[in-house]
């Protein structure tokens, strides 16, 4: 039955302004695509042109909340790029230097048997809340590191180093009798044997000294959230999931800096947004604090607008295929040998748009010890034919069958995909079991997969924290996934990490290096390049080679 | 109608006990470690043994189970194994700004779905019904985060009238209310539309047409409340519906709400903040239906509830 109950004239002026409204905004394409602030530097070093001016605010994004602010927990990029802000170390690194500088040590002194560190401190230096720093905020901090509740994962570089770390850890003694104030002015710390990176390790954020009363009466759980440092940045305040304010420490100890008033920090875990919030000219810059997803890359590097803002760096890092030396049939060297030899490590560079530089050996090339020109016979090259002959002399002229763990990530599926492909080629078929997050370590330290995908980013720049770390046998399973262990090497490791700085020490390291590439426990794959973003009013932005971004340097050439 | 409820209360404990041990179960069946989560992936394995320790994650599941049962029961929901943040605040200092955001989703499909809805029914089989149907289509077919994106890149980017995400005023909630509700408006213009029809049909409304009642009065006074029961009934499902939009909606407008919490501890195999936004959410659902029930007694008492 036909009804016509309504007797509306027309239900265009209803209508029409729905369909007006989803064309304008699908055409209304005011373009904003070009940056409000400025026309694109042609500065590649983004170093800002103009004068800086005194204080201002600006704003920054942050890929996820912080998981911690106490020096003693923080171990990740996110959490650093805050913790050094808010707490000092003893010992820093240069600007835009892998080079070690003193910061609240005044001086410091080695003793010639290598186990003996005197420090001698800055004086009148102040936390925020105006107390003095003395000797004893460092040695309050180790007490907090070596203490169970805390749970602090620094304590295996301290533990058992320093003189009497464990028994204070096992609550057998009171205090740490390795580390000793004589004077408000001077730390002492006595270690056990000689450690040649050990001046790297009081350069890390866990050593930062704290005020204890401070810790005490709010807790370690607060502390976590509630930082009070040394430090030129403030925190003004922290809305978890939203957003952080920095205020400018004005009683820092560093004349001149920070040179910022304020910086607000916006959680913000949506890659693209960020980078339209850059090209809106709201954010200052993508550093460390976040990251540029592929597609926008591309884009920024092709628009004559942006890709003048764009500064890259080599990180000092490695993406490698760990080879497990414990499950058949890459026990084989030849089998090893073979898988080096058939990935083709340039088309993964290209898989990430050139973000990457093809890695040949366990070094990055920013660390001591990398071999520009390695030798011939551990440096194995792109051959598929080689890698065929070599499978066939080890009893595999068919291949065989061999699970490879890796990360889920888009990208590193693009890349675990390539691999896959590439040992096809020479009979070898891969099934790629991808995991994320803590499923991905327990099954790596499961040691059960015959391949693993994974990385390492340094800690310090010395090879120890490479070559020893990764390939020790005392590491497997933790963090040594190849389960390589050579007891060659391992005498080599331990010899080399309580030797004193120097040309010896460094060599003794590419001797090793080349011993265990001769065995081929990985496939090195690629050294990433990291870019960053960076808007061509700020001025004084570089990427540090070992920090997070330079929050303390920055300035703005316009308020 | 008393009886009713409390049997409806039981009942609804039961439902948020097995959603808490189904939810327990899950968490931890999952592989991978909460204390190395925590403690980070360079940490030695006798760090990672201690901290399982400190958390009791080295005790059998059923005694993990009834532990955390007992804590909440006082209520404690423990502390973040991410950030250290005790669970409770995390979610309650969250819980505003989604409660906000599914409001306004929710006020975005009534006052786009249901006028719709009417008008589509007023008009049926003409060519303004076509043009509504056709948009309900796209409506409920557009996939919920494509449409958020849209929305940022075209309206807060291109156009910019509006923030990039995130929170903290009316502007910001537009664009995630907008994509929100869009799937329900359309969903509630189908349903009112298909309910109104039937309702025009009823003797009732040809009485009161031959008794010379205005056609406006007809549609409001004696066709509406009949009309849109079932768009009540879907009301209390709908608050599923815009939970589980939430989580789409909040993650791709950054929009910091329980939703994209959610996620991010799931991502984060954050155990105890997983274990309290499902169980919040399942709170939620559970109580709002009942509601629900208790006002379809009130709009039609021709119902009983027994």
């Amino acid at each position: 039955m036909k009804q016509k109950v309504l007797s509306f004239k027309s239900v265009r002026t209803l209508l029409i302004p729905l369909f007006i409204l989803m064309l304008v905004v699908a055409g209304c394409s005011k373009d904003t695509s070009s940056n409000k602030n400025g026309s694109g530097s042609k500065n590649q070093s983004n170093q800002g042109a103009g004068e800086a001016v005194k204080g201002g605010s600006i704003k920054i994004d942050q890929r996820v909340d912080y998981a911690h602010l106490d020096p003693a927990m923080a171990y990740d990029f996110g959490s650093w790029e805050v913790v050094l802000q808010f707490y000092d170390q003893l010992l820093t690194y240069k600007p835009d230097s892998s080079e070690l500088t003193t910061e609240l040590a005044d001086s410091y002194d080695v003793s010639e048997d290598g186990l003996t560190y005197t420090f001698k401190l800055k004086q009148g230096v102040k936390f925020w809340n105006g107390k003095e720093m003395k000797a004893q905020s460092f040695i309050d901090q180790f007490e907090r590191i070596l203490t169970p509740a805390v749970g602090s994962p620094a304590r295996g570089f301290i533990d058992p180093l320093v003189v009497g770390s464990t028994d204070f850890f096992e609550g057998k003694a009171d205090k740490i009798s390795g580390l000793e104030a004589p004077d408000d002015y001077t730390l002492v710390i006595k270690l056990t044997e000689p450690r040649g990176n050990f001046l790297y390790v009081m350069g890390m954020p866990f050593f930062s000294p704290i005020d204890k009363e401070y810790v005490d009466s709010i807790g370690d759980k607060e502390f976590d959230r509630k930082p009070l440092g040394t430090g030129p940045w403030k925190m003004e305040s922290y809305d978890v999931g939203k957003q952080m304010v920095l205020k400018k420490n004005e009683n820092y100890f560093k004349e001149g800096e920070p040179k910022l008033d304020e910086i607000v920090i916006s959680i913000e875990s949506n890659e693209q947004n960020s980078v339209l919030k850059f090209k809106q000219g709201e954010t200052a810059f993508i550093g460390w604090n976040q990251e540029i997803n592929s597609a926008d890359f591309v884009q920024l590097q092709s628009d004559p607008n942006f890709k003048d803002m764009l500064m890259k760096k080599e990180l000092a890092s490695t993406y490698y295929l760990a080879l497990n030396n414990q499950v058949k049939p890459m026990d084989n060297v030849k089998v090893r040998q073979a898988i080096n030899m058939a990935i083709d490590k340039e088309k993964i560079v290209k898989l990430q748009n050139g973000r990457a530089s093809v890695a040949n050996q366990i070094l990055p090339p920013t660390m001591p010890g990398y071999q520009k020109n390695l030798p011939a016979e551990v440096d194995y090259k792109f051959d598929k034919e080689k890698a065929k002959k070599l499978l066939a002399e080890a009893g595999h002229p068919d291949g065989f069958k061999v699970e490879m763990l890796s990360t889920s990530g888009e990208t590193d599926q693009k890349i675990v995909q390539s691999i896959q492909a590439d040992l096809k080629d020479i009979g070898i078929d891969v099934e790629i079991r991808p995991l994320s997050g803590a499923s991905y370590s327990d099954g790596a330290r499961s040691l059960k997969y015959g391949l693993v995908y994974t990385a390492w980013f340094q800690d310090f720049p010395d090879p120890t924290n490479f070559l020893d770390v990764l390939l020790n046998g005392a590491e497997v399973p933790a963090n040594n996934w190849a389960a390589y262990n050579n007891s060659s090497v391992n005498e080599k490791l331990n010899k080399a990490k309580s030797m004193a700085f120097g040309q010896e020490r460094i060599d003794l390291y590419v001797e090793i290096q080349n011993e265990i590439l001769a065995e081929a426990p990985w496939v090195p794959l690629f050294n990433p390049v990291r870019y960053a973003i960076v808007q061509p009013w700020l001025k004084g932005y570089y990427q540090h080679p070992v920090l997070m971004d330079p929050l303390h340097d920055i300035s703005m050439t316009k308020k | 109608m008393f009886s009713y409820l409390i049997r409806r209360i039981v009942g609804a404990i039961v439902v948020l006990i097995g959603i808490s041990i189904i939810t327990f179960i899950i968490a931890y069946a999952v592989p991978g470690d909460p204390a190395r989560a925590i403690v980070g992936e360079k940490a030695s394995e006798e760090v990672v043994q201690q901290v399982r320790h400190e958390l009791g994650l080295d005790q059998p599941l059923y005694v993990q189970y009834f532990a955390y049962i007992n804590r909440l029961l006082h209520g404690d929901f423990g502390f973040s194994y991410y950030n250290n943040q005790p669970v409770l605040d995390l979610v309650l200092s969250r819980l505003k700004d989604t409660a906000l955001l599914a409001f306004s989703g929710w006020t975005v499909e009534i006052l786009i779905g249901i006028p719709l809805g009417i008008l589509s029914a007023v008009y049926n089989r003409k060519i303004a019904d076509y043009i509504i149907s056709v948009l309900s289509i796209i409506g409920i077919s557009l996939p919920v985060f494509w449409f958020g994106m849209w929305l940022i890149y075209n309206v807060a980017f291109k156009m910019g009238i509006l923030p990039i995400g995130g929170s903290g005023s009316i502007m910001h909630l537009i664009l995630p209310a907008l994509t929100l509700g869009i799937a329900g408006a359309a969903y509630y213009q189908r349903l009112v539309k298909s309910s109104m029809v039937d309702v025009y049909n009823q003797d009732y409304i040809r009485t009161a047409k031959a008794n010379g009642a205005s056609p406006l009065r007809i549609t409001f006074k004696h066709s509406l409340r009949n009309g849109i029961i079932p768009a009540v009934t879907y009301a209390g499902m709908d608050i599923a519906f815009l939970l589980g939009g939430v989580v789409v909606t909040e993650t791709v407008f950054n929009y910091p709400g329980v939703g994209q919490l959610a996620m991010q501890s799931i991502q984060r195999l954050d155990v105890p903040v997983i274990m309290a936004t499902v169980l919040l959410a399942a709170i939620i659902v559970v109580v709002v239906n009942i509601i629900v029930d208790l006002l379809y007694f009130l709009i039609d008492p021709r119902i009983s509830l027994t």
